[in-house]
């Protein structure tokens, strides 16, 4: 391959896009973050081994991956990345994450048809009206089960007692 | 001879208490459930069902987390036989046949002799590991740790590289599954590392939740992506058991697919699915009419099965003697055997015999419940494969909520889980594989102590490594292998061997 080849627009565009570049520079910005985030810890020596050695090691180790990684996907561009569709990953990450912030203050039975709903949108397929009584029924399902046959704790219905202390003081 | 025999009785001891029992068989059902659904695999199920093990001991969670994986491997066939898609990649190779015999209605006589040439498989192996195991920790129990280090170091990158995935691109999710694992505090000085201020992390990132995210989550997007093929409808299924001539004819295939997938197994890399692919070749090389294949030959069915059954099993042998998983199912075993408590290695067998006996008995009952009491089933589990994956997709999403809130009560856990399956998806568009990053995080902190071991004898010296005789061989072996693999045309070969 001629150094004008590797110039041309054409190229470039070719490798920007291909998954080896990206893929480089993925492990680039994580061992990167990892070498910044371990800054601080002491090294120590190879006898005594400080906190801060195996980070700062195998940080190096993913940043040389990806450098290594990158220059090849310079020198040959491989295929572009196919069938990247954010949708799915995104809802349902998203799915957890609000399963996560109202757990404690609602309990699952707001947080858990909350998921499925936000799960649904995650799937182009999805039809509302059976999501919407899928939530409801695993709602129910996993309230009798979880709650009162296996009793783990997770928090139900925890405004029970508030409304319940409410209504009494309404009496 | 006797020792054996009290082992296996020790074994069966605890393997058969009600209890377990029952474990093993919820574990077959719900493996078989999971192997029939496309769309999810077992290493995905396994992921996502590990926060149920916290609540039971350790012994009915390995139970029944090993009853998940022959229990899927037996379902994946299943599918592969009525209607062509392999719920499981081990099973490809028995569409090709098995297929073929159900359209000329013939599926009944295929499930038959896959189940019973899994059984047998499974029965032999399962003593080779009886056998074989106490053998394999006495040598292992004279290592040093130099000699462990480098052990572990060849186990994880041969398994690593023989699995899919570019060779650079294995090595820096090993690299990085290390890397994750040394979050929280050090082993030592009790620093907390790379915790990102949360105190969450301090204790380690939990392996249920990354496993979760990594594997099950990010498959589950991967499925989403596209909508076309991935329900599928069912067809008739004919009488379930095979004549004499199938079984004349099965015989040869399935003792040659257990030897094969029995050696294939022990080897890191990943033996069931290597397995198959090589018991199908032999067998059409040995035929009188190798034309057959391909249209439904029964031996195309016996030989693979038995031989994936076989592998399945046997790749126990360097988890459980050597505490090395030798491909993603058996991280995710050794993940298990963390979180509840054991540690892994050769001193297993000696610390915990009722454990290690026990798993190795209920592996064999596991598959005489295959048997038993999934073939009959079998009308039930075709019904399974009508229900949609826009209905399965929102539950499993909610299932393993709670599980990941379950293990710690801590929300926590649920966001970390969103966030690797956001990162597990984007690292497998960008042609990495989960495997060898699970991998390296779970072997990160036993070579992580051997490491520090070796170098406090040595007094920092590494050239501790190339002295000791047994790691020096080991480290040479690694070495050459990874300049086999980078041979250009090895890893073309190895291509064609994994994406067939």
């Amino acid at each position: 391959m001629g150094s004008r080849d590797l110039a041309s627009v054409e190229h470039l565009k070719s490798w920007l896009h291909s998954q080896d570049f990206l893929a480089g520079v993925a492990l680039l910005a994580i061992g990167g973050f990892s070498l910044y985030e371990s800054a601080d810890l002491a090294f120590g020596s190879l006898a005594k081994f400080g906190p801060g050695l195996l980070p700062r090691a195998l940080g190096l180790g993913v940043v040389l991956a990806g450098a290594f990684i990158l220059i090849a996907s310079v020198i040959q561009p491989n295929d572009r990345v196919t069938d990247f569709r954010l949708r799915g990953p995104i809802f349902v990450g998203a799915a957890l994450v609000v399963f996560a912030v109202t757990i404690r203050p609602f309990g699952l039975i707001v947080a858990a048809p909350l998921a499925v709903l936000i799960a649904g949108i995650a799937d182009t397929q999805t039809r509302w009206r059976e999501t919407a009584a899928l939530a409801l029924l695993l709602t129910a399902a996993c309230v009798l089960v979880f709650g009162y046959l296996l009793k783990l704790s997770i928090p139900m219905f925890p405004w029970a007692p508030a409304i319940a202390s409410l209504t009494s003081v309404l009496q | 001879m006797s020792e054996l025999y009290d082992h296996l009785a020790l074994g069966l001891s605890v393997a058969a208490s009600p209890n377990n029992i029952l474990l093993c068989l919820l574990g077959c059902l719900l493996g078989t459930l999971i192997g029939v659904l496309p769309g999810i695999g077992c290493v995905a199920t396994i992921s996502m069902l590990l926060p149920l093990t916290y609540s039971l001991d350790p012994v009915g969670s390995l139970i029944m987390l090993a009853g998940i994986y022959y229990g899927a491997q037996y379902g994946g066939s299943t599918t592969s036989i009525l209607v062509n898609v392999p719920g499981e990649a081990t099973s490809i190779i028995t569409a090709l046949d098995g297929h073929q015999m159900a359209r000329q209605g013939g599926a009944g006589a295929a499930l038959g002799i896959s189940a019973i040439g899994s059984f047998i498989a499974g029965t032999l192996a399962t003593m080779l590991i009886a056998a074989l195991a106490v053998p394999l920790t006495q040598v292992a129990i004279e290592f040093g740790p130099a000699d462990y280090f480098s052990l572990l170091l060849m186990g994880v990158l041969v398994a690593a590289l023989l699995s899919r995935g570019a060779v650079p691109k294995s090595i820096a999710m090993i690299i990085l599954g290390m890397l994750l694992a040394t979050v929280g505090m050090d082993l030592e000085t009790a620093v907390p590392r790379m915790t990102l201020g949360y105190p969450q992390l301090v204790e380690q990132i939990p392996f249920a939740v990354l496993a979760m995210g990594a594997f099950g989550l990010a498959e589950l997007c991967r499925t989403l992506e596209a909508p076309d093929n991935r329900d599928v409808l069912s067809k008739r299924i004919g009488g379930l058991l095979p004549t004499r001539e199938d079984l004349q004819r099965s015989a040869g295939p399935i003792l040659r697919g257990t030897a094969i997938g029995s050696v294939l197994g022990v080897l890191p890399g990943n033996g069931p699915l290597l397995a198959p692919v090589s018991s199908y070749a032999l067998e059409k090389q040995l035929a009188d009419d190798p034309s057959r294949f391909g249209h439904g030959a029964i031996e195309g069915v016996a030989g693979p099965e038995s031989a994936n059954n076989a592998a399945a099993q046997t790749s126990f042998i360097p988890l459980l003697a050597l505490g090395i998983p030798a491909n993603a199912v058996m991280a995710l075993m050794l993940g298990a055997m963390t979180m509840n408590g054991i540690v892994a290695g050769p001193a297993v067998i000696d610390k915990s015999p009722s454990f290690f006996w026990g798993m190795i008995v209920s592996m064999w009952i596991g598959n005489l419940m295959l048997l038993v009491i999934n073939l009959p089933l079998i009308g039930i589990w075709v019904k399974l494969l009508k229900v949609p994956f826009r209905i399965l997709m929102p539950s499993i999403v909610l299932f393993c909520a709670i599980g990941a809130y379950s293990m710690r009560n801590e929300p926590f856990d649920v966001a970390l889980a969103g966030l690797f399956a956001i990162i597990g998806y984007t690292l497998i568009k960008l042609g990495f594989e989960p495997t060898p990053l699970l991998l390296g995080f779970v072997i990160g902190d036993m070579m992580e102590e051997k490491l520090r071991q070796a170098l406090i004898m040595s007094r920092g010296s590494l050239a501790i490594f190339v002295e000791q005789p047994i790691s020096a061989v080991l480290l040479a072996v690694t070495l050459l292998f990874l300049i086999v693999m980078l041979i250009p045309k090895v890893r073309r070969r190895r291509d064609e061997v994994v994406v067939e």
